[in-house]
């Protein structure tokens, strides 16, 4: 098994990630199953994370689970994505979600169908698209440092003004202006990267 | 707690997303209508509240905005993957047994089937190759079922499974010291007897417990074969000089 451009040619790696990462790598040189595994983690959890998470209603313990499937499916599938040309998401995006239905109907207690109609399981594309772009989105707030990500999360993404943001913040609401400028720069930037114009 | 001077330009950030207090908006403004740079920035930076707009629309809950998979979820998959590793790798050496045992019988077909034919399979197929016996010996399921004669210590582990023509056989034999020819024989519950192969044992031997000259072969013997009756009908398995000397017996 190869760990090539498939699992690795959506985005330089994030810094925040890179690091845990660097730590980890050396020790774990010698299982090139395991390095693949955690390069997936590293570039697409967050992201798919974050998609599933709305496929859920918030429920973060089902969106792990269905993560990590959805994971360990690309690892035992590696060699069949890495033919493939271009980002695996779209495929990370359908098998989450197929995993999701699939979860779905089993909780309901439903008899299964002897398999769910393809257009029922296939995401149509203009959701797969939503889907890559919520991915991206979460890919551009991630490259964002952890204090300019915090005031976009405390004002904007909360529903608070400045003033009461700072307070929640305890940091100068001059400080959060000036965040929130910066913030939304880098973001500009790091949208534009991934060829999202704003 | 309005800002003043240089400060104020950074302001449009948060004006453009609609955070700023109502009075520092309006302080804002009166700015804005008088700031060619600031006018820039807005419309640089307007594009940016839609698209938070949709991030955050589309969130169902707050805590949805900022998840991140826990650690604990990299450790599983990473232990999942080591466990996976290891059963995938037996999964391809039964796969490649499968495909060994299909040309067995016929030696002509071996140049047709590349190492590639076999998924991830050329290190097992050279294993293969230099020993189909030991080959199968390693990849059967099955336990088998071992036996040492009490005189001749010899000692022998037999491994079956069933086919269509009947039961294919495969033996370790150690501790076997020649020079002799022999032979290994089916023995049916009724007491039917047939050849599943035939060597020759040198006077180094196989499997040798106990070496007495560094010639003396350590290393056991494997051999396979076939006999016509079914894995269910056999009772007992013996190897037996072909001189008729007993060598060892092995309960199937």
């Amino acid at each position: 098994m190869r760990k090539d451009a498939a699992v690795t040619n959506d985005h330089p790696s994030r810094s925040r990630d890179s690091e845990s990462a660097a730590g980890s790598g050396p020790r774990h040189r010698a299982a090139p199953d395991e390095e693949l595994m955690r390069a997936l983690y590293r570039e697409h959890a967050g992201p798919l994370l974050a998609y599933v998470l709305r496929l859920v209603a918030g429920d973060r313990h089902r969106a792990e689970d269905v993560v990590q499937e959805t994971l360990l499916r690309a690892w035992k599938n590696v060699d069949q994505l890495n033919r493939a040309t271009g980002s695996i998401r779209p495929w990370l995006v359908t098998v989450a979600r197929r995993i999701v239905i699939d979860s779905h109907r089993s909780r309901l207690a439903r008899p299964k169908e002897v398999d769910a109609t393809p257009l029922e399981v296939m995401p149509a594309e203009d959701e797969i698209d939503k889907a890559l772009w919520l991915m991206t989105i979460t890919d551009a707030l991630d490259d964002l440092t952890d204090a300019h990500r915090e005031v976009l999360v405390a004002t904007y993404l909360k529903g608070r003004t400045v003033n009461e943001a700072a307070t929640a913040l305890g940091i100068p609401a001059g400080t959060v202006r000036s965040r929130i400028f910066y913030a939304l720069r880098s973001l500009k930037l790091a949208l534009e990267e991934r060829g999202v114009t704003a | 707690m309005t800002s003043h001077g240089q400060d104020q330009h950074v302001d449009v950030g948060a004006y453009v997303l609609g955070v700023l207090d109502d009075s520092d908006a309006v302080v804002f403004e009166e700015h804005l209508n008088s700031c060619a740079r600031c006018s820039q920035e807005f419309d640089s930076l307007v594009g940016l509240g839609s698209i938070l707009s949709e991030f955050s629309a589309s969130a169902p809950t707050a805590e949805t905005l900022t998840a991140r998979p826990s650690q604990g979820m990299l450790d599983r998959l990473v232990d999942e993957v080591a466990v996976k590793r290891r059963t995938q790798r037996q999964r391809r050496l039964y796969l490649v047994a499968a495909a060994a045992a299909l040309i067995v019988g016929g030696p002509l077909a071996v140049g047709t089937l590349s190492a590639s034919d076999v998924h991830g399979g050329s290190a097992e197929l050279a294993e293969f190759h230099k020993s189909p016996a030991k080959f199968f010996f390693d990849t059967m399921k099955e336990n088998g079922t071992s036996g040492t004669d009490p005189q001749t210590k010899v000692q022998a582990t037999v491994k079956t499974e069933p086919k269509d023509w009947g039961t294919h056989v495969v033996m370790q034999i150690g501790n076997v010291r020649g020079p002799f020819k022999c032979d290994l024989i089916a023995v049916s519950k009724n007491g039917e007897k047939q050849t599943v192969t035939t060597w020759t044992v040198g006077k180094w031997g196989y499997g040798i417990k106990k070496p007495t000259d560094p010639r003396d072969n350590k290393q056991p013997l494997y051999m396979h074969g076939g006999a016509a009756m079914s894995p269910q009908d056999i009772d007992h398995f013996e190897v037996n000089t072909l001189d008729g000397k007993h060598l060892v017996s092995v309960k199937a």
